[in-house]
């Protein structure tokens, strides 16, 4: 499992970003926080720990008048992941911003599943408390976190506050009630990067200087069970279901090509925007739609062929 | 641009093969290679260092009675590339054994490679001499082998299970040594540990290759080739070291066309099935590579292309 985990994760920290975004080498960091082994083993085991869990998926990044139903980044692998874990039988919600409420359910809708989705308030409140109390595992995926000053920021150090939910303090009650939290991220601002906090401030660019005028700069301190860094947040979602579908030795938990096709066009329809570059656009994070499907191919064959005994005899 | 070349590289070291074959993280392998820069960069650089050198693309790797014409890795990255260093304006010459020339110059013929396919001279031995591999290694300025096996330290070339292929294929590895003592450019791309190149960094692939210090030919030396390059790229597949060359060619010229493209590689990987070009891991004509299914190969190239691709693309995000 180990081995095959390790090729996951060298699949999904393949940096892909265009010129003019900032575009440090993620698998630095991503290197940094698997000392221990391949992260995607390391979440696998961790859920494995939780059978039949209350897990609360976190995503959404809206973005008045550049991308006000949120981008494609996040809702994807959150429908994807859990699907997945609820196939495996845990009680999964998804949690996300009211204004991204409708992409997750076009995203839901393309894969077929139909997991409860909750709006979040927008920052501390009694709702995050019951929460927090509520689930025994939280993933957030593409989900910003506020940096020291507690300032969330786009990749690019814009401010992000008053756009989004800041739902850090949903991560940090569960973390002092030991509950598992996973953040996966692909840019440094995202909840999670609080592990790598001093790697993060030294690999990503605009780390240390925002344009806001926080002077904090864009990364998060709010920290995981486990981090996951990852080139692009929803092939990290992408990435456990495939590590899950090995670990059952069930491959129908993995996504399939067709499936990350379908979901980057019902999105687009939605009026779901490529991140990368605020673009309406067939894309992902800046890069053209069929190469996620591309990956999604990739890491499909992957569980495939771990699942495969073969006997050459010469 | 090394930041691209070193996505590739890290894209064409996904491993892919299943339980029952050596195992081993060629990754691993890998980051020995690169202490200092990507090899898909180094490899680039040094032959665009070469304007019109004479260059000479080692390939072929038939198996008598299982696949007597060839498997599908090693042509098909060898006719890419050679397009690539042709339209750079090479002088390129394609080599292999005569089992596999009539599947190497179809898969050139069929994407637009004109380079002459030599064929290579089999010897029953490594000490048996040879005034061909002589010729070679005089008249080249530098060899690119891809999926071309080298001899262990008995002499002995070995497959990926152990078994020894002395006799059936040519010994490539004296025209490299040759070169290399010229202090030529050579270049090895391989996927097992077998495959010249892996000289370069012995030890360390005897210890991390299954059968990296046993075979099961009886000289019990390993499948661990001895002969070095002067860059070797450990790759998952050989044939997507040559793509990830091309694809660093493109990034250093600006030249995209240099790279495969998916429907390239989807009709070689059909093509391969009337040549009897066999998966490597089945032994089976089909439409596959190294047991992975074909139209994975082909989203291995759609992915090399837009880690290309992007690189060529500005993004001025305001927000």
């Amino acid at each position: 499992m180990e081995y095959v985990c390790s090729n996951i994760d060298r699949l999904i920290t393949v940096g892909i970003r265009p010129m003019g975004v900032p575009r440090k080498n993620m698998a630095k960091l991503y290197e940094a926080g698997a000392f221990e082994g391949p992260i995607s083993y390391q979440i696998v085991k961790a859920l494995e720990a939780h059978p039949n869990a209350k897990v609360g998926i976190f995503t959404g990044a809206a973005v008045p008048e550049k991308f006000p139903l949120g981008e494609n980044d996040g809702p994807l692998g959150s429908a994807a992941l859990g699907r997945c874990l609820h196939t495996l039988g845990y009680d999964v919600t998804i949690y996300t911003d009211p204004e991204c409420v409708g992409g997750v359910e076009v995203a839901e809708k393309a894969l077929g599943c139909e997991l409860p989705i909750v709006a979040l308030e927008s920052g501390p409140c009694a709702q995050y408390d019951e929460i927090a109390r509520t689930l025994e595992v939280a993933v957030t995926i593409e989900k910003c976190g506020s940096n020291e000053k507690g300032v969330m920021h786009s990749l690019t150090g814009h401010s992000r506050n008053g756009m989004r939910a800041r739902m850090d303090d949903i991560i940090l009650q569960m973390n002092d009630m030991g509950k598992l939290t996973i953040g996966i991220g692909d840019g440094g601002n995202e909840i999670g990067f609080g592990n790598l906090y001093e790697q993060a401030r030294y690999y990503v660019p605009n780390a240390k200087t925002c344009v806001c005028g926080c002077g904090g700069g864009i990364v998060t301190t709010t920290r995981v069970s486990i981090c996951y860094p990852v080139a692009i947040s929803n092939w990290g979602a992408y990435a456990i279901c495939a590590a899950l579908a090995c670990q059952n030795r069930r491959p129908e938990l993995a996504i399939k090509p067709e499936e990350e096709h379908e979901m980057l066009m019902k999105g687009l329809e939605y009026g779901l925007v490529d991140g990368g570059n605020g673009l309406h656009r067939y894309g992902l994070d800046g890069i053209d739609g069929e190469a996620s499907v591309a990956c999604v191919r990739l890491l499909q064959e992957i569980v495939n062929v771990f699942l495969k005994t073969v006997h050459r005899d010469f | 641009m090394i930041i691209s070349c070193k996505n590739i590289d890290r894209l064409v070291n996904v491993g892919f093969r299943p339980y029952g074959m050596p195992r081993a993280d060629i990754g691993d392998l890998y980051d020995l290679c690169a202490t200092d820069y990507p090899v898909s960069y180094k490899c680039a650089r040094d032959l665009l260092k070469q304007p019109g050198a004479r260059v000479g693309i080692f390939t072929g790797a038939a198996v008598v009675d299982v696949f007597p014409k060839g498997e599908s890795d090693g042509p098909l990255g060898a006719a890419i590339l050679g397009r690539a260093l042709q339209k750079l304006g090479y002088a390129v010459t394609l080599f292999t054994e005569i089992d596999c020339q009539p599947g190497l110059s179809a898969i050139a013929e069929m994407i637009g490679c004109t380079a002459p396919v030599t064929v290579l001279e089999k010897r029953k031995s490594l000490d048996e001499p040879c005034a061909q591999y002589d010729e070679i290694a005089n008249a080249l300025d530098i060899a690119v082998c891809t999926e071309k096996v080298g001899v262990n330290c008995k002499g002995v070339q070995h497959s990926i299970t152990g078994r020894s292929r002395n006799g059936m294929r040519a010994f490539v590895d004296p025209i490299i040594n040759k070169m290399n003592e010229m202090g030529k450019l050579t270049i090895g791309i391989g996927d097992g540990g077998n495959e010249i190149g892996f000289g370069s960094i012995y030890e360390e692939t005897c210890d991390f290759i299954d059968n990296g210090r046993k075979c099961i030919c009886g000289c019990n030396a390993g499948i661990v080739t001895v002969t070095k390059v002067t860059h070797c790229f450990p790759v998952a597949i050989s044939n997507w070291g040559c793509y990830a060359i091309c694809a660093a060619l493109a990034l250093q010229t600006g030249d995209q066309s240099l790279m495969v493209t998916p429907e390239e590689e989807h009709d070689m990987l059909m093509r391969t099935i009337d040549l009897e070009l066999c998966d490597g891991d089945s032994g089976v004509p089909k439409y596959a590579l190294d047991g992975i299914h074909g139209d994975v190969s082909v989203a291995c190239v759609r992915f090399i292309r837009e880690i290309v691709s992007a690189y060529f693309t500005t993004n001025d995000r305001k927000f």
